[in-house]
C-alpha cells in the first residue's frame, strides 16, 4: 500500500482570511486553503485576516490577525500515532487543539513564545504574544 | 482598535482586563513619558468539547517556577517579572479572540456505512445515508478522506481482503463524483482484521460488513 500522497506532509490549511503568506526556505508566497504544510514553514497573518490549518495528527490551529506561527518539528506515525509536534508562535495570537500525538504522550508537544514554553495535558488553549517592548 | 487599546491598558493589571471586559475601557491619560511597555505573553485555557479536564503548563523560558492553569478560562500573563493567573468567563474569551473562534478547522468526523453480505453493495439505508454524508464533506474546507473498508468473518480471510478493498473503493468512487479530490482520498481495506463486533470465523454479522470515512 503506497502511503498517502500527503504523509511527508504536515498539515493543510483548511481556512484562509485576507494576504497570507507562507514563507518556505527563504521564499514567501500566498497561502490557499488546501495548500500542504511543512517542516520549517512560517505562516504570517497580515492585520485584518486570520488562517486555520489542521496538522496529520489532527491538531488544529487557528491565527488571529498579525500573527506568526513556525511549524518547527512535526512527526507522526499513523500507525503508532507516536510522533513530535513543535510550534512556535512569535506574534499574535493563535488557538491551538492537540491532536492525537498529545493525547498520547503530552510531553511530545511543545509549543512556545518567545518567552513561554507552553506544556499541555490534553488540551484546547489560547496564546496572545505581547508587543515587543 | 478598542480590543488593541484593551490589551494596552490592561498590560497594567488583570483586574483592569476583567473591568474593561465588562465596561468601555477609560480613556488614556496624557502621558508625555512613557515607560516602555514590558511585553506580555498571555495564555488562556479553555474547556475541553467533551467536559473532561484539562490543563496547560507555563514556564518562562528564562528559567523561574511552573505555573498550572486547571480552570476553563483561567488566564497566565507572563511577563518577564512575573505570572499572573486570573480567571475570565466564554464571553470575556471570545469576544477577545473572535478571530481565533471562526477561524478554527472543523474536528476530524468519521462515519460508518453498511454492506449487503458478500459483496459491495451498500444497504438500502447507508445507500441513503451516504448521500446526506457526502454532501456534508463536500461543504467541509479541502476536505481529506481516510476510506477504511471492512467485513464480518464469513469466507476465507483473502476473499475478505478483496471484499473490504472494493467496499472501501465504492465509497471512494462516489467521493471523487461528488468532487473531492482524488488525492485527498485514501482508500484501504482491512477484511475481518478490525471487527466493530467481535465474533466467531464464519460469523455473519451485519455490523461489521461496513465502510468507516473519516474526514479532516
Amino acid at each position: 500500500m503506497a502511503p498517502p500522497l500527503w504523509a511527508s506532509d504536515s498539515g493543510s490549511a483548511k481556512i484562509v482570511q485576507g494576504d497570507v503568506r507562507v514563507e518556505r526556505a527563504g521564499v514567501s508566497r500566498p497561502l490557499q486553503v488546501g495548500d500542504l504544510l511543512q517542516e520549517k514553514d512560517r505562516i504570517v497573518v497580515p492585520a485584518g485576516g486570520s488562517a486555520g490549518i489542521t496538522l496529520r495528527d489532527d491538531t488544529r490551529i487557528s491565527m488571529g490577525p498579525r500573527s506568526t506561527l513556525v511549524i518547527n518539528r512535526f512527526v507522526f506515525d499513523p500507525q503508532t500515532q507516536e510522533g513530535n509536534v513543535d510550534t512556535s508562535i512569535l506574534a499574535g495570537t493563535m488557538r491551538y487543539i492537540t491532536g492525537l500525538v498529545g493525547r498520547l504522550r503530552p510531553s511530545a508537544v511543545r509549543v512556545a513564545t518567545t518567552t513561554t514554553t507552553i506544556g499541555i495535558r490534553g488540551t484546547d488553549f489560547i496564546v496572545e504574544v505581547g508587543d515587543a517592548p | 482598535m478598542p480590543r488593541e487599546l484593551l490589551r494596552r491598558t490592561g498590560m497594567l493589571a488583570v483586574a483592569a482586563v476583567l473591568a474593561a471586559c465588562a465596561a468601555p475601557p477609560p480613556a488614556p491619560a496624557p502621558a508625555p513619558v512613557v515607560a516602555p511597555k514590558p511585553k506580555t505573553d498571555r495564555v488562556t485555557l479553555l474547556p475541553q468539547a467533551d467536559g473532561t479536564p484539562s490543563a496547560v503548563v507555563v514556564r518562562p523560558t528564562t528559567g523561574g517556577s511552573e505555573t498550572l492553569l486547571s480552570t476553563p478560562f483561567a488566564t497566565a500573563s507572563i511577563s518577564a517579572a512575573s505570572v499572573e493567573t486570573s480567571v475570565g468567563n466564554a464571553d470575556q474569551v471570545r469576544a477577545r479572540y473572535k478571530d481565533l473562534y471562526e477561524a478554527m478547522p472543523p474536528a476530524r468526523r468519521s462515519y460508518l456505512v453498511y454492506f449487503d453480505t458478500g459483496g459491495d453493495r451498500l444497504t438500502a439505508e447507508s445507500a441513503q445515508r451516504l448521500n446526506d454524508i457526502l454532501a456534508e464533506i463536500a461543504k467541509l474546507p479541502a476536505p481529506e478522506v481516510l476510506v477504511i473498508g471492512h467485513t464480518d468473518t464469513v469466507g476465507s480471510a483473502v476473499i475478505n481482503d478483496d471484499i473490504s478493498m472494493q467496499r472501501a473503493r465504492i465509497v471512494r468512487n462516489r467521493l471523487v463524483e461528488r468532487g473531492i479530490d482524488p488525492q485527498r482520498i485514501e482508500a484501504v481495506g482491512r477484511g475481518w482484521r478490525e471487527l466493530l463486533v467481535p465474533t466467531r470465523e464464519g460469523v455473519a454479522e451485519a455490523r461489521n460488513r461496513r465502510v468507516e470515512i473519516q474526514v479532516r
